[in-house]
């Protein structure tokens, strides 16, 4: 049982230190495909730890959505336009006064909610389905509505681009 | 006797499924022979349909089926060559990375009941997402190499991603609606009486195409176009480097052709018990058999369809594959509506 504490903790502590790697390449690389597949890293390592956490289901959508569709898109951008990142002047004191301040926040949130009062639960996708359709059905109407608007939009450019 | 004790100890480590599953059935030991074996049958079926022998000269006795061995240890032997203009690390790292990332998924498949190397609940979107990551590489490998032809290659694989991912998830995503579950081994265990190709045909058409369209196989080899852009995104590539991305786009092909033999084909049923008995592995050898004729069929494809244009893929992608995809969730809930148990 300690052993698998011990692993458990060793476990998150390195993919946390990965990420954290994989987060400072994406911010230095001086080419942007470099920085886009570290931010892919990142984004492997964060649906790592939420699969640790026990949602799976998260886990699974997060790869697709931040690292394969997100990540896509940025190498697909950089392909087409071969556009390399901008260079910004360095404003450390502005950097570190918003690193403190996120990490306090961070520090609030965890303080609030309580290391360790959480644990991972079982998440009964039918038990999710069923309280977003009974008691949440109206911001599903609109996403719905959104998404709907979103496609006709869509359709509408690519048929205006096809004239 | 500590010794002997040593020898049973690795072997049972070897032969428990989280070692067994990923290195040698399903995983990578099967995976060198398929790679081996369908180019071949790749190759021997396009000299058929053209009244030609095929590849005969490496072991003519056997039809020449050890070419693709000769193939292989000559890419090991050859000069890799990397060009000036190129990024060199993501040039090299790259044909690695799109041979691993295709491979992973492996370790969520179940090959037999509660055979699986990593046991999950929600393996079917699991596979689907590392699946979806081999793009990114192919895309890296083409900037790295800047060179037009892989350039646009990288596009044209860019594009083609558009076009079938979504019909894909949503195809394999309304087996799962049907089914009730996310879970492979659940979703095959279901279909012990009848495949689910029977009761969503539309959902194992969609995942079917775009099955064929994610690995680049003919009529939908557009990425690599080999009359109109060389290789497409691995035109650069020479020796082992370029044996490892060809080897790429069949080990998705094959991971696929699992994924879809287990939605729609009822996996390892029928199941042989007495194999079974021997080693739990044994017993679901009809999945690979199942798998293996689906790529025998997909690579025959090429021998009988000539290439469709970019625009037109993406067409079928957005305005025939998404529609019938969408259709197929519909059947799922239809279905379910309409009580259909299994």
């Amino acid at each position: 049982m300690f052993l698998n504490e011990v692993l458990e903790v060793g476990a998150f502590t390195a993919i946390s230190l990965y990420i954290l790697v994989s987060a400072l390449i994406a911010i230095k690389a001086k080419d942007s495909i470099y920085a886009a597949a570290a931010l892919g890293m990142v984004g492997l390592g964060i649906a790592g730890l939420i699969a640790m956490l026990g949602y799976g289901y998260v886990a699974a959508f997060h790869v697709v959505i931040y690292v394969g569709a997100a990540v896509t898109f940025v190498t697909f951008s950089v392909l087409m336009l071969r556009e390399q990142p901008a260079e910004f002047k360095e404003i450390k004191v502005l950097a570190a006064l918003n690193a403190l301040l996120l990490a306090g926040v961070y520090l609030l949130a965890i303080r609030s909610t309580g290391i360790g009062e959480l644990g991972s639960v079982y998440l009964n996708l039918g038990e999710v389905a069923r309280v977003i359709i009974e008691q949440y059905w109206f911001p599903l109407l609109i996403v719905f509505v959104s998404l709907a608007t979103i496609m006709i939009e869509g359709i509408i450019v690519a048929r205006g681009e096809e004239k | 006797m500590m010794v002997l004790e040593i020898i049973e100890y690795i072997i049972r480590l070897i032969l428990s499924p989280p070692i067994f599953a990923p290195i040698i059935y399903p995983g990578l030991v099967t995976v060198l022979v398929i790679l081996l074996s369908i180019i071949w049958v790749e190759r021997k079926i396009a000299a058929k349909v053209q009244l030609r022998y095929g590849p005969l000269y490496v072991s003519k006795p056997i039809g020449g089926a050890l070419q693709m061995l000769a193939d292989a240890t000559r890419f090991f032997f050859q000069e890799i060559i990397v060009p000036r203009d190129a990024d060199s690390i993501a040039f090299l790292i790259a044909p690695a990375a799109s041979l691993v990332l295709p491979l992973l998924p492996i370790v969520f498949v179940p090959a037999a009941p509660s055979f699986v190397a990593i046991s999950v609940e929600y393996s079917l979107p699991l596979v689907l997402a590392i699946s979806a990551l081999t793009p990114i590489v192919i895309i890296v490998m083409a900037w790295a190499a800047n060179n037009k032809f892989t350039i646009i290659g990288g596009i044209r694989e860019a594009f083609m991603v558009i076009a079938y991912e979504l019909s894909l998830f949503i195809s394999a995503l309304a087996m799962a609606i049907f089914y009730g579950t996310l879970n492979l081994e659940d979703i095959v265990s279901m279909q012990k009486s009848l495949p689910g190709v029977i009761l969503n045909p539309l959902a194992a058409i969609t995942f079917f195409v775009a099955m064929v369209m994610a690995t680049s196989r003919l009529p939908f080899d557009i990425v690599e176009g080999e009359q109109e852009i060389v290789a497409g995104p691995f035109t650069e590539y020479t020796g082992i480097l370029y044996g490892l991305v060809m080897g790429a786009g069949y080990v998705q092909l094959y991971i696929l052709c699992l994924v879809f033999v287990e939605l729609f084909l009822s996996g390892w049923y029928p199941y042989i018990g007495l194999l079974g008995e021997i080693y739990p592995a044994l017993g679901g050898v009809s999945l690979f058999i199942k798998a293996y004729l689906l790529m025998v069929f997909i690579v025959f494809l090429r021998s009988v369809y000539g290439r469709y244009r970019l625009d037109q893929a993406i067409s079928i992608g957005w305005k025939s594959l998404l529609p019938l995809s969408l259709a197929s969730v519909f059947l799922s809930l239809g279905l379910l509506a309409a009580g259909v148990v299994i």
